[in-house]
């Protein structure tokens, strides 16, 4: 039966054709959408395991770049809470305008660039120098008594994009005002949001962002060897009660909720692309089931029953489910594999997810051929031997 | 009504086919068409049985009825005592599986598959076995096809795929075979040569073989003719020893039918 199944498919080539490239788009459609999600996701996880410590902001506020608080917390915080190594004050400044570009709006999303303050002398303490200090490329570091001087590391992505290297200047605007800063270091993290940050100090960060003095936007806070983040952020909040200090995982766990809103979206995207899959091996096999309805009087006169006249039909939609399936996940594969060479997120396609997107489309080409085959095997025989 | 002639006319005991009273009515639109109105006939085991008549007399309708492709709306259909319409649907299948072959006129052979394969089609919900691939290359050999075994019914003429659907309705070995004028669409000297293959093979296989036709030529002595007219028998003899053929059943009808191929 499966043989003939394969036949009657072969036989009408282009139709069978198309119903297998309108599944193979619906499954490419959901790896890809899922693969994107998924990579979007390892780029966040990754860039939040390289950030490593607690970020200390005011608890009104969403972000650091909005967040004020006093500059003295930061010693408070040294000396009052167990278990902080140290706490890094940190001011940020949204470089909408670098050079000649509009980072905002010319560059794509991956593109936007921060300024970000920090102190120079502190970051020494940080475990190996700090994440850019361990991932210096060329150049050097933020030095110790350059606090104030308009000097900048950037990441490899970002002297690329600016055309810009070690000993050349950079120039970003406050508005109307250019601000040159000469470029001391080119750091490479591989985190799409470390590597957007341009890291100046923090005096020269406080000018660009016009924070007062004594005024800073959070803190960076690394904790000893042995000390628990958790505890730490909880006792941050315990001693300063104006402050949030958010841990990697707390951050992780708020992308995560907007992972879960994304999720549904794409999901629903991708419900659509199966529907129109769907309704594609729905219309194949109806088209053929009606086309042959000789040929169905003839197997009932020869003594199929309807039970294999059904079987017959969802033989042959589970055929191109199979197939179309098999060409889905290969092409999802390779176009994903494609795809990751010119984004920075790293889209993949996980064996799970190819094996689930194959048994989808097996589930689509039998579901979709169960009418078409509850029809055919409803065929008065005599009426269906007479269609001539 | 059919229904009170069947109390008039028991089933003969030990018949191998019957239709007792049997009335087919079915709807085309909105007019009802009564295809039978409470046919009776006893067909014996083995033998040749031609039905004839005018085209809409209800000839092809009782055929089906016979094959167990269509349930009558009135009456009966005993095959060996067993009334078919107590049967569901899928023993109704099974029956036509077992013991029924079908020969269309059209032949309505698969274009997809090959002579082989159509012939081994009533086999395929069972799973085909090696020996049934070699039955049904016994069979295309016996009807002059051995050469023609992986050909597709395009490749194939007339004559050739008719005995294709031949092999095909005998896979099973039926006890009965029941063709629908099977040289409709041949003429003569290939319709003449076909039937002969499928007399021979019927002959051979002592099965019982009913014939609905407008080609007279193709009755021998011995042969029953049924005829029918507005859904009724209306004649029942045999064909008499010696050559010519009734001349009313070679009159009209048969040069109908060649008019038409």
């Amino acid at each position: 039966m499966l043989k003939l199944a394969f036949t009657n498919l072969a036989a009408k080539k282009a139709r069978t054709l198309l119903a297998l490239l309108g599944l193979m788009i619906a499954i490419l459609g959901v790896i890809g959408l899922i693969s994107i999600s998924g990579g979007i996701e390892t780029l966040f996880h990754e860039t939040l395991t390289k950030v490593e410590g607690i970020t200390v902001l005011n608890k009104a506020m969403p972000s650091p770049v909005m967040s004020r608080i006093p500059e003295k917390d930061g010693d408070t915080i040294e000396r009052e809470v167990p278990g902080v190594e140290v706490a890094i004050p940190t001011i940020m400044f949204p470089a909408f305008q670098i050079e000649d570009k509009n980072t905002y709006l010319e560059g794509r999303i991956f593109d936007m660039y921060a300024v970000i303050g920090t102190d120079a002398a502190k970051r020494r303490r940080l475990k190996d120098g700090g994440v850019f200090n361990r991932h210096l490329l060329r150049g050097r570091a933020l030095e110790d008594r350059t606090d104030g001087r308009a000097e900048v590391m950037i990441s490899k992505d970002a002297a690329a994009f600016f055309g810009r290297d070690v000993g050349q200047k950079l120039r970003v605007w406050k508005g109307l005002e250019p601000f040159e800063l000469e470029i001391v270091g080119i750091f490479h993290t591989g985190s799409i949001i470390l590597d957007r940050q341009l890291i100046v100090p923090l005096r020269f960060a406080r000018e660009l962002a016009g924070v007062r003095e004594g005024i800073v936007c959070s803190f960076y806070v690394e904790t000893k060897p042995g000390a628990n983040p958790a505890q730490v952020g909880r006792d941050i909040e315990a001693r300063l009660a104006h402050l949030d200090a958010r841990t990697p995982e707390e951050v992780e766990s708020e992308f995560a909720f907007i992972f879960r809103d994304l999720d549904i979206f794409l999901a629903a995207i991708g419900a659509i692309a199966i529907l129109v899959g769907a309704v594609g091996v729905v219309n194949t096999m109806l088209m053929s089931v009606t086309e042959r309805v000789t040929e169905f009087g003839v197997l009932r006169a020869t003594g199929w029953t309807r039970g294999d006249v059904l079987r017959l039909v969802v033989c042959e939609s589970a055929a191109i489910g199979v197939i179309g399936g098999l060409a889905g996940c290969g092409a999802g594969a390779a176009i994903v594999r494609a795809v990751g060479l010119f984004l920075p997120v790293r889209p993949v396609a996980t064996p799970s997810l190819l094996v689930a997107s194959f048994f989808v489309a097996i589930a689509l080409g039998v579901l979709g051929g169960l009418y078409p085959a509850w029809r055919a095997s409803r065929l008065d025989p005599i009426h269906a031997i007479r269609h001539i | 009504m059919p229904s009170a002639t069947s109390d008039v006319n028991p089933p003969p005991a030990g018949a191998f086919l019957a239709a007792v009273a049997v009335g087919k009515t079915y709807r085309r639109g909105v007019t009802e068409v009564r295809a039978l109105r409470g046919a009776t006939l006893d067909i014996a085991r083995g033998g040749v049985t031609f039905i004839v008549g005018p085209s809409g007399s209800g000839k092809s309708t009782l055929l089906h009825l016979l094959g167990a492709l269509d349930r009558p709306t009135a009456g009966r259909v005993l095959f060996e005592g067993r009334d078919l319409s107590a049967l569901s649907d899928r023993e109704l299948s099974l029956f036509r599986r077992r013991h029924v072959g079908f020969i269309f006129q059209s032949f309505h052979l698969v274009p997809a598959l090959t002579a082989t394969d159509n012939v081994l089609l009533p086999r395929m919900p069972e799973g085909i076995r090696d020996q049934d691939r070699r039955r049904a290359r016994d069979l295309l050999s016996r009807f002059g096809l051995g050469e023609r075994l992986d050909h597709r019914p395009h490749e194939l003429s007339g004559g050739e795929s008719q005995r294709v659907a031949i092999a095909r309705a005998l896979l099973y070995d039926p006890s009965l075979v029941l063709a629908d004028e099977p040289t409709g669409e041949l003429d003569s000297t290939t319709g003449a040569e076909v039937f002969g293959y499928l007399r021979r093979a019927v002959r051979e296989g002592g099965k019982t073989l009913v014939v609905v036709t407008h080609d007279t030529g193709l009755l021998e002595p011995g042969d029953r003719i049924v005829r029918f007219r507005d859904g009724n028998i209306v004649e029942d003899s045999v064909v008499p020893q010696g050559p010519p053929p009734p001349p009313d059943v070679a009159g009209a009808d048969a040069a109908a039918a060649r008019a038409r191929a």
